[in-house]
This record gives C-alpha cells, sequence and structure tokens, in this order.
C-alpha cells in the first residue's frame, strides 16, 4: 500500500479497490455502447464519479456492479442525446476511434451496425447478448416494462440483421 | 452458428478489445471535486437566484417609503447599470410564460445542418417542453415538465415515441446539453443569469436595448482546454428578454491528438410573453 493510499479515508479506500475491480468489465460493456475506446473510457469515468458522490449510500457490493451497469447505460443514452443535438460540435467525436487490435470484418460490421442504432436499442442488445440478461432486468435497468424492451429487441435485431447482409462496413467504402 | 450466435461472438470479440488500467486517482479526485461543487451550489437554486434577482432589483430601486419593486422594471431601470438592467429584464421574463426558440450553428463546421429546437415554458406553473427534430426526419427528441414533473422523449423513423420520468419535481426542463457550454441551460432566462454569474461574465450596455457579455470559462469539461463565450442579450420595450445570441469557442484535446477548435454560434428567441402553456403528461413506457 503506498502512503497516498494509506491517506485515503475508508470511503475512498473501497471506492479505490471497487475502480480497480469493475473497470475492465465495465469498460468492455462502455466500448460496446460507444464503439468507441476513448468515449468509453470518458463514458465509465463520468459514470464512476457519479458513483463515488453517492458513495456512502451505497453499501450491499453485490449490487454496485448492478448499479454501475445501470449507471453507465443510462450515462450513455444522456450523453448520446446531448450529441445528437450538437453534432455539430465538430471533432468532439462521435466517430469511431481506431481498434487496438486487429478484429475480424465481423466483428467490425457489427460494431458499424451497432452505432446505427438508438441507444436504448443498442442497449438492450449489448445486455442481452454480451451481458447475457433476461428481458426482466434489462427492463429495470433500463427503466422501462419488459414488453417495451422485447418490441425494442425485435426492431434492433431487425436493423442490424438488415445492416449485416450489408456488403461492407460504411467506414471501409 | 444461427444470427444471434455470430452477434454474440462479435460483442465478446468487441468488448474483448476494451484494455486500460484504472484511472483511480483520477476519479478520486474528480469525485472528490465533484462533492465539493455539488455542496456549493446547493444553496444557488433556482429559487435562490430569482430572489437574488428580486432583491438586487430592489435594491437599486428602493421607494422612498420602503417595499419592494413590482415584477416589471420601473422605468428608472433604463437608467441603471448594465448588470442592474439585465438583472431586471431576467426578473421580468422569468414571472411569466414564453414560447421559445433556440437554433445552434457550427462556426467551425459550417456546412453541417444548424438543430433548432422549440418549445414553450411557464416558469410558475412548471409546465413546458422542447422538441428537438433530428436531421433528415430521423425522428425527434423532447423534454417535457407537467407540474414539476420532467420526461424525456424520443421517437424513431417510425415516428413511435417512447417516454421515462425523471424522479423528483423540477422547476426547469432539465437535460439540456452541456457540451455547448453553461449557457446551454438558457431555456429559462433566470438560468442565464445563474450561467452568467457563476462563469463571472462582464455585462456591459452596447445600445439602448441591448446588453452585451463576455468571459473566459474557469470551470472546463473533461478534456476541454479552453472556452470564451461572448454574446448580447436583446431586450423588448417591456424590459423582457427577447433574445440572446451569443458565440462559444472552446479548444477541445482530443484522446490521441492535438487540441482541435469548436465554435458554435447560438441563438434564443423568447416570445409571446404571457401566452398560457398546455402540455399533456406522456405516457411513459
Amino acid at each position: 500500500m503506498t502512503e497516498r493510499t494509506k491517506a485515503l479515508s475508508k470511503g475512498d479506500q473501497a471506492f479505490a479497490a471497487f475502480v480497480e475491480l469493475a473497470w475492465q468489465r465495465h469498460l468492455r460493456l462502455a466500448l460496446l455502447l460507444t464503439g468507441d475506446r476513448w468515449q468509453a473510457e470518458e463514458l465509465l469515468q463520468d459514470s464512476l464519479v457519479k458513483i463515488y458522490e453517492r458513495w456512502h449510500r451505497l453499501s450491499r457490493s453485490d449490487e454496485l456492479h448492478a448499479y454501475l451497469r445501470k449507471v453507465v447505460v443510462n450515462n450513455h443514452t444522456s450523453i448520446w442525446r446531448r450529441r445528437r443535438r450538437e453534432s455539430l460540435v465538430s471533432d468532439v467525436p462521435d466517430r469511431p476511434g481506431p481498434v487496438g487490435n486487429v478484429v475480424s470484418t465481423q466483428a467490425l460490421v457489427v460494431r458499424e451496425a451497432l452505432r446505427a442504432l438508438p441507444p436504448r436499442q443498442r442497449a438492450v442488445v449489448v445486455l442481452r447478448h454480451y451481458e447475457d440478461l433476461p428481458e426482466r432486468e434489462i427492463a429495470r435497468v433500463l427503466g422501462c416494462s419488459p414488453g417495451t424492451v422485447k418490441s425494442q429487441h425485435a426492431k434492433a435485431l431487425a436493423k442490424l440483421r438488415h445492416s449485416m447482409s450489408e456488403p461492407a462496413i460504411p467506414s471501409m467504402r | 452458428m444461427n444470427d444471434l450466435d455470430r452477434l454474440s461472438g462479435s460483442l465478446h470479440e468487441l468488448a474483448g478489445q476494451a484494455a486500460s488500467a484504472p484511472p483511480t486517482q483520477r476519479l478520486l479526485s474528480r469525485g472528490r471535486r465533484a462533492r465539493h461543487r455539488r455542496t456549493a451550489l446547493t444553496g444557488a437554486s433556482l429559487a435562490v437566484l430569482a430572489v437574488g434577482a428580486v432583491a438586487a432589483v430592489a435594491a437599486v430601486n428602493q421607494p422612498s417609503g420602503g417595499g419592494v419593486i413590482a415584477e416589471s422594471p420601473p422605468a428608472s431601470v433604463a437608467a441603471a447599470d448594465p448588470g442592474t438592467r439585465l438583472v431586471a429584464a431576467i426578473t421580468a421574463s422569468q414571472s411569466t410564460s414564453y414560447q421559445l426558440k433556440i437554433t445552434l450553428t457550427s462556426t467551425t463546421t459550417p456546412e453541417a445542418a444548424a438543430v433548432v429546437s422549440t418549445g414553450a415554458f411557464d416558469p410558475a406553473a412548471r409546465t413546458g417542453y422542447l422538441r428537438t427534430p433530428l436531421g433528415g426526419g430521423a425522428g425527434a427528441g423532447e423534454e417535457r415538465l407537467v407540474n414539476g414533473v420532467q420526461y424525456v422523449g424520443e421517437s424513431g423513423v417510425d415516428g413511435i415515441w417512447h417516454w421515462t420520468r425523471r424522479p423528483g419535481t423540477h422547476d426547469n426542463l432539465g437535460g439540456r446539453p452541456l457540451l455547448d457550454g453553461p449557457l446551454g441551460s438558457t431555456t429559462d432566462p433566470a438560468e442565464l443569469l445563474a450561467a452568467l454569474t457563476q462563469a463571472g461574465a462582464v455585462v456591459t450596455q452596447t445600445g439602448p436595448n441591448l446588453l452585451h457579455f463576455e468571459y473566459t470559462a474557469q470551470q472546463l469539461q473533461p478534456l476541454q482546454v479552453s472556452e470564451t463565450v461572448n454574446g448580447d442579450v436583446t431586450l423588448d420595450a417591456d424590459g423582457r428578454i427577447s433574445g440572446v445570441v451569443y458565440d462559444r469557442n472552446a479548444v477541445w484535446q482530443k484522446p490521441g491528438g492535438q487540441p482541435g477548435p469548436a465554435g458554435t454560434h447560438v441563438v434564443v428567441e423568447f416570445s409571446a410573453y404571457g401566452t398560457p402553456v398546455t402540455v399533456a403528461e406522456p405516457t411513459v413506457d
């Protein structure tokens, strides 16, 4: 433990431990939602700061990951809405950043197809097919009914199938 | 392997791209600053600002027999200093309902389409709406306030609206963007005062009914290098705000690249003061 860590309060120490534990897991979720690693880090950092502000009211560690997931998803929807309105703020990017390692063409197609979805549909797809959550749990995360999740999921899959059936991803044309 | 298996496999492959060390110390610092800011701002609510605005006007225009100045600014305000005139205009504007239109254009990307939001707001009834169509008819987004309850809705190309309700009760439409700077919240003239006060703006009078303001932001957003804002507030014949026009020039640190400029030109038009505002409560999903 470093001197700097020793100086932390118990609350800060617990938060720091949670960050260490949660970072990679939720960074993957954020990356799928944003499609961009820098935006993903920004989204996760903003979400963790919100968690920090409420830290003293969050006690049960088994629910912390679920709560952070909810904050990340809803934060992303809010940011997306803001940026959609201000898409004219040039170069504050809502465009894919560089891919770290080589991924398959199929994965790139999925990434582009995901980015074409509205944020809630994107979230439904990621929560269902990456986080493997049931519809009822997705409804809790998004704050809507399971019926809405079901309809959003169906629409999202239809759009994804259409996008993925195209011969090449848009950014490679 | 079916479509869903391929989708799931691709998602896991893409997710595997995420790898970086957690910025724990930075998060602790940001969290402490955020907590401190929240504490500091607790007393700066809309109500307090409104009281402050009235008090400021009253202080300048205190009648000899005492008492508080009426809602509409007296003629003597016209001769007052620019800051007092702005406060008076805000006081006059926030006591009644109005319609508004916000137009954002980019000065660094002139070819980008303008984003135009329209709405109406009644501060006393805590009721209003602000709707923003998307480019190319791809749908729309809307913030709605009904008796203090905030709703956020969006529709896609299918035209079907999906609404969520924000918890608690509110005095404003909420959900306004941060990326076009503190003045992005000027759907309510009172918030203009809050934004300018917080930013430490310098206000000068440049015409009979024209007030100029400018400031350099002291509190920057993440990834922001600098921000300057300058604009004008136009008053109508009744001393209320009829328009706010400003240019915001920011420089952003692009992750992994060199800082780049982003300029926004914003026009906020207030009109139809006193017109009743009726907004239906939406059906939440």
